[in-house]
């Protein structure tokens, strides 16, 4: 059967021509002119959101590099906004590479800044993150009322339920360190739902993550570690591998915990394989002291001394 | 990837029913040409042999083609039974008295040909059997001259065989007459003829082999030559070494040629130090030019990453074109800047 005819092919270029004359007639011409300009803002976003990939990989040193480009585009136009979420964003990679002070001196920046715009999206960011850092630094006073305050200037703004998602699990984590665990549970439990109707896993697996640390303290290790699993769940789903080395040490410490300590072993060495790729010194160093001593327990020499040989050889390299 | 499309589900409706109606106007312009719309007439014949007959075969009248075999078969006496079909508009050619015959056309091929009777009747009716001439009953009807059997596909096919056959009989001629020289040019080489090619060669190789011969015992001859001087050196050299006044301690000594150039109002030195120099200025602009590498390095880092992203996102593009290809208003005007801001985990358990 002859299927491609000459007889068909005019009819099919004339259907084609038809077709073509139809989709650009349906598109407009050319874009209309913005009234700004925008190139260089565009250009710090876009640096931000590099440096933002980087630092979900734990790659801080590429991260602040790209913050810095960012930093520096703002600045070049005076972009105030982008300025304060420029010094946000070094100031969390000076606070996960152990420069407290350093973190500290930029977000006190961000948010004089942020003041100044009186911004209170940007404020309430700001004052969350140093909240963080003082939580980290043992200051858990200055940090409560640090997140006390952002979430006051965050209700009422236009901004997404994340962002008051964090500020609640934060809040949560606050409670935690003064000791007031039911407290501490009710935030977490509030931010655990707004993440999950908003599908934000990554930011449930943080909140799991949190009520696991809460159950241990009151000894309900059962709960802790299912806790804990759903929180192991939510950062694979989302490939968060700094999340997942961190939910898999969790269990370990869990399991430690409540007397299990071939399964605490288990986990452990399977977090410290995750910390290996992400090349993460301390972290990997806490781990291998960890598990030098969990070896030492189960009655595992040979292991443990490989162990401490390893941790041996890191620490000399720090020193060189 | 979000666009924007305006009038979407209109355009998108109008490509549907164009796209609908371009469907069905190829599908009729397709059934006109397959004769989809017309009628079929079925008959059938009975020859020797299947050979060369198959289904979608054409049956011809004077060459043009008027319907097509449908089914062969053997029937109950072992004859092939060929089912056929003759399109509408020759229907009116198939009258009573027709008959069919399977002939070759062109040097291996078959045609099955439909001889009209010869009448002014009314087409015989569908699903007649039509007789054939390698049968006593097509035959007859053929002797009685109640159809008409053209002898011209006979003797065309003769006359195409024999134009074939034609330049066979010259290719094999010329081909004879090459052989025919090869075979003398091979007995006069092998016979030692000079004028011949091979001849030639046997005798250039007997050349060859004395040549090497000579030139064997020449080189032995040079390379005897050359050891003795060789001898002659070493003894020279032997003898200068030897010598407290010869020519290595007038080099070597506080006096020779080398504490000469050493000794030369520092010029060598002055020369060395300005390479020493030119060395350390070299090194300082590697240095800068390094500086400048590392202080480049981001927005090196940049520009690797962005090619990366603009090859996602082109690949995004592309593939919102092919499912969308609408497209209205692009790309945003301004970019959010993402904020850093989330969730604090302590490992405090």
């Amino acid at each position: 059967m002859k299927i491609f005819n000459i007889q068909l092919i005019k009819p099919a270029a004339a259907a084609a021509c038809l077709s073509f004359i139809l989709i650009f007639g349906a598109c407009s011409s050319s874009p209309e002119q913005p009234e700004n300009i925008t190139a260089v803002k565009n250009q710090a976003a876009q640096y931000e959101a590099f440096g933002n990939n980087y630092f979900e990989q734990a790659k801080y040193q590429q991260a602040l590099q790209f913050y810095q480009q960012g930093l520096e585009y703002n600045i070049s136009v005076y972009n105030e906004p982008g300025i304060v979420k420029s010094y946000n964003s070094i100031a969390r990679v000076f606070v996960e590479t152990g420069s407290t002070d350093r973190a500290e001196r930029t977000f006190l920046k961000a948010y004089r800044i942020a003041k100044d715009l009186d911004n209170n999206v940007l404020l309430a960011q700001t004052a969350n993150n140093l909240g963080s850092l003082y939580l980290k630094t043992g200051r858990e006073e200055e940090a409560f009322e640090l997140f006390q305050e952002a979430l006051e200037l965050s209700e009422g703004t236009e901004k997404e339920s994340v962002e008051e998602s964090i500020l609640y699990h934060n809040l949560g984590m606050s409670y935690k360190l003064r000791g007031n665990y039911k407290q501490a549970k009710l935030y977490l439990h509030k931010a655990l739902e707004k993440n999950l109707e908003n599908r934000e896993f990554k930011e449930a697996a943080s909140n799991y993550y949190g009520l696991a640390s809460v159950e241990s303290k009151q000894n309900r290790y059962e709960q802790a570690l299912d806790y804990a699993r759903s929180a192991l769940e939510n950062d694979r789903k989302m490939e968060y591998s700094y999340g997942i080395a961190k939910d898999l040490k969790a269990i370990g410490i869990i399991q430690e915990k409540a007397g299990n300590l071939e399964a605490s072993y288990e986990s452990l060495k399977k977090s410290l394989l995750v910390f290996g790729t992400l090349n993460l010194v301390e972290d990997i160093i806490d781990i291998l002291v960890r598990l030098e001593a969990a070896a030492r327990e189960l009655g595992k020499p040979k292991e443990a001394e490989e162990y401490a040989a390893t941790l041996k050889n890191i620490r000399e390299n720090q020193d060189k | 990837m979000r666009f924007r499309i305006r009038y979407a589900d209109q355009i998108v409706g109008v490509f549907v029913v164009l796209a609908i109606a371009f469907l069905l106007f190829i599908l009729i312009l397709m059934g006109s040409k397959q004769r989809w719309f017309t009628e079929d007439y079925f008959f059938s014949t009975t020859v020797r042999t299947a050979k060369g007959v198959a289904s979608g075969m054409a049956i011809t009248l004077s060459g043009i083609e008027i319907g097509k075999v449908e089914d062969v078969k053997l029937d109950e006496n072992n004859n092939v039974k060929v089912d056929f079909l003759i399109f509408e508009s020759y229907y009116d050619r198939v009258k009573k008295n027709s008959v069919m015959q399977l002939t070759a056309s062109g040097i291996v091929g078959k045609a099955l040909i439909l001889h009209p009777g010869i009448n002014n009747g009314d087409p015989i009716p569908p699903n007649t059997h039509i007789p054939s001439l390698d049968f006593a009953e097509g035959q007859k009807l053929a002797e009685k001259g109640l159809v008409t059997i053209s002898q011209t596909h006979r003797s065309e096919r003769i006359l195409r065989i024999l134009e074939a056959v034609e330049p066979v009989m010259e290719n094999l001629q010329v081909s004879l007459v090459t052989v025919n020289e090869i075979l003398v040019t091979l007995r006069d080489a092998l016979e030692g003829d000079e004028s011949r090619a091979l001849g030639k060669l046997i005798k250039n190789i007997d050349d060859t082999v004395v040549t090497i011969d000579k030139s064997l015992s020449d080189t032995t001859g040079n390379a005897n030559t050359l050891i003795n001087n060789i001898d002659e050196v070493v003894k020279n050299l032997e003898e200068l070494t030897a010598d407290p006044e010869g020519l290595v301690p007038e080099l070597l000594g506080n006096k020779g040629s080398i504490a000469k150039i050493l000794d030369d109002d520092e010029v060598l030195f002055e020369e060395i130090h300005t390479i020493l120099v030119e060395l350390r200025k070299t090194a300082e602009q590697a240095r800068e030019f390094s500086t400048y590498i590392n202080s480049t390095q981001p927005q090196v880092s940049g520009i690797l990453e962005e090619g990366r992203q603009t090859l996602d996102k082109t690949k995004d593009v592309l593939e919102g074109l092919r499912n969308n290809p609408l497209l209205r208003g692009g790309i945003p005007e301004e970019r959010e800047q993402p904020s850093t801001f989330e969730s604090y985990r302590d490992e405090d358990f």
